[in-house]
């Protein structure tokens, strides 16, 4: 579907590039995760594929079966990107109008977008009145009136509610297995780890690593044993401390990142001593985000 | 053309739930109007020439100045006859204490300048002492009396020299009276048109304030320029691959139609709403295609410059100052606040450069000198390639950074 060579960029108020030799293959109906902190380059390289600013020569080639040099795709910003003044219905009008869309053709993508994302009985409300949750919903829906192959999702969960979010979750999954081609950038790793078959992380404007999430996952992260305990008092805390310095407490759970047999042999003779009740035990891969901070060496929501 | 006509239905649909925004635009130069109006009713009115007084001191005591005290006598202005005899100093001092408003002193040498005998060299045989108070408008006023009655009675004496009767000299002499006074007078806007009386203060106030709230659309054009940068709803109709004229175009379209809109609220305020509160009613003449015409290309350079400005502006706080303090110039420089005529030379060639001078330049000679279309036409030419220069400069700079 997508394929980046070597695409770099710089801005022309900046001295360094916001974009390095960036390398990429994205598939046709794959959830692609672009993952990244922020300033990372996810923008800049949304914006470069969705035309926004202008790529270099060759760099990013659009495998399309049609005569077009482009694909169609639509991107959904991180912003509401609607005009809050106006209602639902007229913002769809607008943004199909201007894509081209007219008389039957615009009632028919209009009435499949407002269906996916279940506006269905919004339509006639002003957009600026809506909850962030109906936001999200319409910003998606303007996204697709153009009923896209390449869909580039920005963030589209941010600030709404969880309902919403599993609504929106679960229309971008019903969209994947439809066929559409979904490059979705988020925060949220639990998102990302629910909807993406491949993932990059990207910082400073490079990609660290890139490809199918289980196997990165796999191969990237050691094992790791999470020990849910409940609540230390201020003695156990610091004999903790002093006797598993290798360990993390964040309050109920009692991370072994590194750890030898002898260690938890050790800790749960402690835990034994000190009548400390263990509530549940987990042995297994480490999560994405802890993937994503041994490369970027940095939390996430910077 | 779809596309273009769904982004200009887009603005008009936002515009017209903006209420805030529109009242603005409407409101704002209707109070204008209606303040200015009234508060410059007298600045403008014979009335308030009535209450001014002055008196002559006539240090050549020849028939001639005799005779041109007789021809001041019989202005709008209050003579004081009585003060004649007294000296120049004394006169001095009453002005000085505000009992008189002006002093005219005859010099010697007076009759033989109405004669043309004087030497080149001779210095002007008329001196004017003005009340250092006297608003600048009245003082025009007064100055353009003075000359007026000075110069027919020097025409009349050059044609009663070469031969011609008394009663053919002054005909001819009348006939020509304003166009010779007006020759070296700054306020030449009342003098070209014979068909009019001076200006009331809605003739004045009514374009001033249009000019000036016709280029305020800088406020809201910028605004939403702006906002839909940020909101990223620009960056999404790029994707789409909706082309930036189309974008600035579909700007242009609706705020031109609102300024027309402001043009006839503000026409209408001047016809029936200033007489409703006392003050004259807005005469609009007969050349309503020069008025629509003036209209018409002075949204051209308004939304241009508005676009022009909202695409280098980078927040709305930007925008509002921009947009607040080069009108605020362009207003003050253009005459707007101040008529240019009581301007210093400096000023007044400072304000060539306001394109709210040539704008209303424009409406003042259709509406106070009766001027035709060729009259308006440098007007016209000007506002328009200002205009367009500015919505090519803001195409330039918007595809450049629009989205940055």
């Amino acid at each position: 579907m997508l394929t980046i060579k070597q695409l770099s960029y710089q801005y022309d108020n900046s001295s360094e590039n916001a974009l390095t030799e960036v390398d990429l293959e994205i598939q046709a109906g794959e959830i692609f995760g672009l993952l990244g902190p922020n300033g990372a380059g996810k923008t800049t390289l949304i914006s470069l594929i969705s035309g926004i600013l202008p790529p270099s020569a060759n760099s990013i080639i659009f495998n399309t079966s049609t005569d077009s040099s482009r694909v169609p795709l639509s991107l959904v910003p991180q912003e509401y990107s609607f005009y809050p003044m106006l209602s639902a219905k007229e913002n769809l009008d607008f943004f199909g109008a201007v894509q081209g869309l007219q008389g039957k053709a615009l009632k028919a993508a209009i009435e499949w977008a407002v269906f996916i994302t279940g506006l269905e009985k919004q339509l006639k409300k002003q957009a600026g009145n809506f909850s962030g949750g109906l936001k999200r919903r319409l910003n998606l829906a303007i996204g697709l009136l153009n009923d896209p192959e390449l869909l580039l999702l920005d963030e589209p969960t941010v600030g709404v509610d969880p309902q919403s979010r599993a609504f929106i979750l679960k229309t971008i999954k019903q969209l994947a297995q439809a066929g559409k081609t979904i490059i979705y950038t988020s925060h949220y790793m639990e998102e990302v780890e629910y909807l993406c078959q491949r993932i990059a992380i990207m910082d400073q404007g490079r990609i660290l690593l890139e490809g199918d999430l289980l196997s990165l996952l796999e191969r990237h992260g050691d094992s790791a044993v999470e020990i849910h305990i409940g609540v230390l008092n201020e003695l156990q805390l610091t004999q903790f401390k002093d006797r598993f310095p290798v360990a993390e407490f964040n309050g109920d759970v009692v991370r072994f990142g590194h750890f030898s047999e002898q260690c938890l042999a050790d800790f749960f003779s402690w835990c034994a001593e000190q009548g400390i009740h263990i509530n549940r035990f987990h042995y297994g891969p480490q999560h994405l985000e802890d993937l994503f901070l041994m490369l970027t060496k940095r939390s996430l929501r910077d | 053309m779809f596309k273009l006509l769904a982004i200009i239905r887009k603005e008009l649909l936002a515009l017209g739930r903006d209420i805030h925004g529109l009242a603005v635009l409407f409101v704002m130069p209707a109070v204008f109007i209606l303040i200015m109006s009234m508060a410059l009713k007298d600045v403008f009115s014979d009335e308030s020439s009535e209450r001014l007084s002055f008196a002559v001191s006539d240090r050549e005591s020849s028939a001639i100045s005799q005779a041109l005290i007789e021809r001041l006598g019989e202005s709008q202005f209050r003579f004081l006859p009585e003060l004649t005899q007294q000296s120049t100093d004394e006169l001095k001092s009453k002005l000085r204490r505000g009992e008189l408003n002006f002093v005219v002193v005859i010099h010697d040498g007076f009759e033989l300048s109405q004669t043309g005998f004087a030497s080149e060299q001779q210095r002007p045989p008329l001196t004017l002492l003005v009340d250092p108070a006297m608003n600048m408008p009245l003082e025009s006023a007064f100055k353009g009396m003075l000359l007026e009655a000075a110069s027919k009675q020097k025409m009349e004496l050059m044609l009663l020299a070469s031969g011609m009767s008394m009663d053919s000299a002054r005909q001819a002499v009348a006939a020509r009276a304003k166009e010779m006074a007006g020759a070296g007078l700054v306020n030449v806007e009342y003098l070209t048109d014979n068909t009019k009386q001076q200006p009331t203060s809605v003739q004045q106030s009514v374009p001033a304030w249009l000019v000036f709230s016709m280029f305020f659309v800088v406020i809201p054009i910028s605004t939403i320029l702006i906002k839909e940068r940020e909101m990223g709803t620009l960056a999404r109709l790029v994707t789409m691959r909706v082309p930036i004229s189309y974008i600035l175009l579909g700007k242009f379209v609706p705020f031109f139609l609102i300024n027309q809109l402001q043009a006839v609220a503000m026409i209408l305020v001047g016809v029936y709403v200033v007489p409703l509160l006392g003050g004259d009613a807005l005469d609009l003449g007969s050349n309503y295609l020069g008025l629509w015409l003036v209209t018409a290309s002075t949204s051209v350079a308004a939304v241009g410059f508005a676009l022009l400005l909202a695409v280098v502006a980078k927040t709305t706080e930007h925008a509002s100052t921009l947009g607040g303090v080069s009108n605020i110039i362009f207003g003050a420089l253009g005459g707007v606040m101040v008529p240019r005529f009581v301007m210093p030379d400096v000023m007044q060639s400072l304000s060539e450069f306001s394109p709210m001078a040539w704008a209303l330049d424009g409406f003042l000679a259709v509406l106070l000198r009766a001027g035709g279309l060729a009259d308006i036409t440098a007007n016209l030419s000007a506002l328009i390639l200002f205009g367009l220069v500015a919505m090519g400069l803001a195409t330039v700079i918007f595809k450049r950074t629009g989205l940055k």
